[in-house]
């Protein structure tokens, strides 16, 4: 504290944020502020997992108690009996990864130009992805579901793997793109200077290297992708059904609620890869890479 | 055997020239410096010869035969970088081994010859270990291990130590030093450090703007700089300007003579602070100056002095001379340069006043 | 990025257009299925059919406006984007400056569960929220048990859409919150007081320009996905007055009317281009800056 500070009165606000700043610390300090988090988050983030879980083991459960009445299995042999999500769930994962394998084909050689050659315009265009966010989505779906509604490709394959693809650019381009400019360059000289071709190099200096970043984002559009249910909602449907989009009629127009929460718990596969490869996730800054941050 | 020539080397970035007409022979297992501050070019220079950068004009020879039409991965050389370039996903073994394996060497031959390069820079033992698990002086090695299992007609060095501290540093030296001997390689080891220059080089090319300002076994460089530039950049060295008129050069009060043949008005004058000798009297060519400032250097002091009319100059003092700061002293230049605008320097080279005979310097 | 090509790449022509031809692929996907789209659109619904040739004509707009339903459902999607925006802050911020200040377990598990929801796709937190919000959900079950009987279910009103959208973006906003708090190194705020700062101008001039970029682009990604949402509205809300994103795909699906759903969604574009432009804006230069760092 300087001396022309004591002298001088403190306006009054002063007292106000050092004060909150105080009660933040105190709060902190006696883990209050922390606690009363913790109990909420557990109770609004947990409970409705929470439910989902016990139901798609329940046979019979009956208000009010905590748990189940019943507990059982039998619901599941029930559930993947029906055809329609026999059908839509190989069906989600083929259509997933084949995204992500068109979105690997086209944005990983362009992520490779916009970290390493030179030309016009690099930094604008790469930043133009950022367009992928930048519209309230589904009023883009609309605008495209439109002009595929005059293509005729509403309810056609090629028409939800399209609109699909959008989604996965921005993060197929950007994280791709940052690993390249973070391999230091005179590594690969030094391959080259040992003796190795162009290719070599890439192939075993350049891409090793990268690889973590690659996986991280393929695994991010698969999984996105997986879940994307929007743009195959407006563009797929009457005849493409995918998983998620099966679950709004599961959640809309099923008396047994069984059958959601199992579909539920099955969908969460891919997420909980994510979840255990969490930390990793974080650290490479890939999970927000998605919204251009 | 190895010789490299340079013929007439040029390279322009745009308009800019970062290295333009460098021409020089490396004899086999000579070990040359290029010495010159950064963004003089000699980076440049190293990485055309390593491939990296292609010449505007001029020719790289190697045993006579041109290699600027190769590419870096088939030019026999082999370079160590400046910053630690070990690949981190590979462990020592396979760092040392890849440019082996790419030869298709036999298992047993790759096996014997990395454990015979990491025993040339006392890393054996280390095969297993990955790069994040060596301290950077043992990168370095490795990378330099890296570089000669290979066998290289030329090795090339891009101020490999600059990113080590300084006892490292001269430790890394001396072992480079002794391995260059052993294998009676040839190589060219940029750097912008003079006493690493000085150290290891038979010969050193000073590089300044993309040029070579000279080129000459260190001692030569030290004790006749070719150039204002060579003199400035090498050792410590008093530079003063004057103007010359009849057979003299007037600096402050005192005029030295110079040789024949100076035509230019304005001349420099280059004393190195060892050439300057303390008397013990008045003399009419030493000058009368004080002392600003001491410097204690361990075996030696160092002193700057206050000279009326001249920027203040620099002196090595014994330590048996007793001075002490804002003490009076008359020095004498015994040896000096005199160099005219752009030309080579003239030598003049005198014996100690016989007047002053009881000498303190 | 600029800074990591040496100079001996020198941009040749022929290495430029190969760079292009890198880039081209995804470019022409974003233009093809983004730009023009609600280029086209925006075109379309200001045109008319004036015997046979085209003409300019508002009158799709002043339709939307005139009618009751439409105007309703645009304002109720402002009211829910408004009051939710608010409710994430007035949640986010506490929890961001907690997790910036507060070390140990607590403050671990505080943010794992706070991280927690960027784990479960939208369709599953919709079926999730049902089985707990809903009647006779579970947290009805545990509030009777408790003895509380007056619960009313928030399913299907809007307060169910704020709660789940709340809970959809309390991660990505704590994350980017977190981490531009996380810029702001304690020695920086040290050194204003030592020269003199009092804590409101350490407040103003200090942190607020450091954390102004994360709150932007938290600010305008929420206001984006809320305004441009479709699955929490259309499974959890009322089914009069509707979000946007519900009646544009009413409008589209159920009704077959593709001109109105077109100027229902150039409508949301319009809202939402300043927001879009100030996010890409925001994300740009915070990129520039990293870069010169």
């Amino acid at each position: 504290m300087s001396a022309q500070q004591l002298a001088v009165p403190p306006p009054p606000i002063d007292g106000f944020w050092s004060g909150t700043r105080r009660s933040f610390q105190t709060m902190i300090r006696r883990n209050g502020f922390g606690l009363i988090a913790l109990v909420l988050l557990a109770l609004v983030i947990l409970g409705p997992l929470y439910s989902v879980v016990l139901w798609a083991f329940a046979e019979r459960w009956q208000y009010p108690s905590l748990i189940p009445q019943v507990f059982g299995l039998s619901f599941w042999e029930r559930t993947f009996a029906r055809a329609d999500i026999a059908e839509a769930l190989p069906f989600s994962i083929v259509l997933a990864a084949t995204v992500t394998l068109i979105s690997a084909v086209i944005c990983l050689p362009a992520s490779y130009a916009f970290a390493r050659m030179k030309f016009r315009g690099r930094q604008l265009l790469l930043l133009s992805f950022l367009a992928t966010n930048a519209f309230p989505r589904f009023g883009l779906y609309i605008s495209i579901a439109v002009i595929f509604f005059r293509l005729n490709l509403i309810g056609t394959l090629p028409g939800v793997i399209l609109i699909q693809l959008v989604n996965t650019l921005l993060l197929m381009i950007w994280i791709p793109t940052a690993a390249f400019q973070g391999v230091d360059r005179s590594l690969e000289e030094a391959a080259l200077d040992v003796g190795a071709s162009p290719l070599r190099v890439f192939v075993q200096i350049t891409l090793p290297m990268v690889m973590p970043a690659l996986s991280a984002a393929l695994l991010l559009t698969f999984v996105n992708t997986f879940y994307e249910a929007q743009g195959a909602l407006v563009v797929g449907l009457p005849r493409i059904v995918t998983m998620p989009v099966l679950m709004y009629s599961l959640i809309n127009s099923q008396l047994i609620v069984q059958y959601g929460a199992i579909v539920s718990l099955v969908l969460w596969a891919p997420s909980l890869i994510l979840l255990i490869l969490a930390q990793r996730l974080l650290r490479g800054g890939y999970l927000t890479a998605g919204f251009g941050v | 055997m190895a010789i490299l020539d340079l013929v007439r080397l040029d390279k322009h970035f745009g308009s800019v020239a970062a290295v333009s007409d460098v021409a020089f022979t490396v004899s086999d297992g000579e070990f040359m410096c290029i010495l010159g501050p950064s963004g003089c070019g000699k980076s440049t220079l190293l990485r055309m010869i390593a491939g990296f950068e292609t010449p505007t004009g001029g020719d790289i020879r190697i045993d006579g035969d041109s290699i600027v039409a190769l590419g870096a991965n088939r030019r026999p050389t082999a370079m160590v970088f400046q910053k630690y370039t070990l690949w981190p996903h590979m462990k020592v073994f396979d760092n040392i081994g890849f440019g082996l394996q790419l030869r298709r060497l036999p298992r047993a031959e790759i096996k014997r010859k990395v454990e015979e390069s990491l025993a040339l820079v006392s890393l054996s033992g280390y095969e297993e270990r990955y790069p994040a698990q060596l301290s950077g002086g043992q990168q370095q090695r490795v990378a330099l291990a890296r570089a000669l299992v290979l066998e290289p007609k030329i090795l090339l060095l891009d101020e490999p130590f600059s990113s080590l501290d300084a006892i490292l540093r001269v430790r890394l030296r001396e072992e480079l030093h002794r391995i260059q001997r052993r294998l009676n390689i040839t190589a060219i080891f940029v750097t912008h450090d003079q006493e690493e220059a000085l150290t290891l080089a038979d010969r050193i090319a000073v590089m300044n703007s993309g040029r070579i300002e000279q080129i000459a076994a260190p001692a030569d460089i030290y004790a006749n700089p070719a150039s204002l530039f060579v003199a400035d950049f090498i050792g410590a060295m008093n530079l003063l300007e004057g103007e010359a008129s009849g057979r003299q050069v007037r600096l402050g009060a005192v005029a030295l003579p110079t040789p024949d043949g100076i035509a230019a008005r304005q001349v420099t004058v280059a004393i190195r602070p060892e050439d300057l000798v303390v008397l013990d009297g008045p003399h009419p060519e030493a000058w009368s100056c004080a002392v600003e400032q001491i410097s204690d250097l361990g075996h030696y002091r160092r002193a700057v002095l206050e000279v009326p009319q001249l920027p203040p100059m620099k002196i090595y003092l014994p330590k048996s001379l007793s001075v002490q700061e804002r003490a009076a002293l008359h020095v004498y230049p015994r040896r000096y340069l005199i160099y005219e605008n752009g030309g080579a320097p003239r030598e003049v080279s005198r014996p100690l006043p016989a007047a002053a005979a009881a000498l303190l310097g | 990025m600029t800074a990591a090509a040496p100079p001996q790449s020198s941009p040749s022509w022929r290495k430029g257009i190969i760079a292009y031809l890198m880039v081209a692929p995804p470019l022409l996907l974003m233009i093809l299925l983004i730009f023009i789209p609600a280029l086209q659109s925006t075109a379309r619904t200001l045109t008319i059919d004036v015997n046979g040739e085209p003409g300019f004509s508002i009158s799709r707009y002043t339709a939307f406006f005139q009618d009751p339903i439409s105007v309703s459902n645009l304002f109720f999607t402002f009211q829910v984007t408004l009051i939710t925006l608010a409710a994430i802050f007035i949640l986010c911020f506490p929890l961001a400056i907690y997790l910036r200040f507060a070390t140990g377990k607590l403050a671990g598990a505080v943010q794992v569960l706070a991280l927690f929801p960027l784990f479960v796709p939208g369709i599953i937190l919709a079926y999730a929220l049902i089985r707990f919000l809903g009647t006779r959900g579970t947290l009805d079950n545990v509030l009777s048990i408790v003895g509380f009987t007056g619960y009313r279910t928030p399913y299907l009103k809007p307060d169910a859409i704020i709660f789940g959208l709340v809970w959809e973006s309390i991660p990505f906003t704590v994350l980017v919150l977190t981490a531009g708090l996380r810029q702001i190194s304690d020695s920086l705020i040290e050194s204003a007081r030592d020269v003199g700062a009092n804590s409101w101008q350490i407040f103003w001039r200090i942190i607020l320009p450091q954390i102004a970029r994360p709150v932007l682009i938290v600010f305008s990604l929420n206001f984006l996905g809320i305004f441009g949402s479709y699955t929490i509205p259309y499974l959890l809300g009322p089914a009069a007055p509707q979000m946007m994103g519900v009646f544009m795909q009413q409008t589209f699906g159920q009704y077959r009317r593709p001109d109105d759903a077109e100027t229902q969604a150039v409508i949301t574009f319009i809202i939402c281009a300043f927001i879009g432009f100030l996010y890409v804006r925001t994300v740009a230069t915070q990129r520039k800056r990293e870069e010169s760092e």
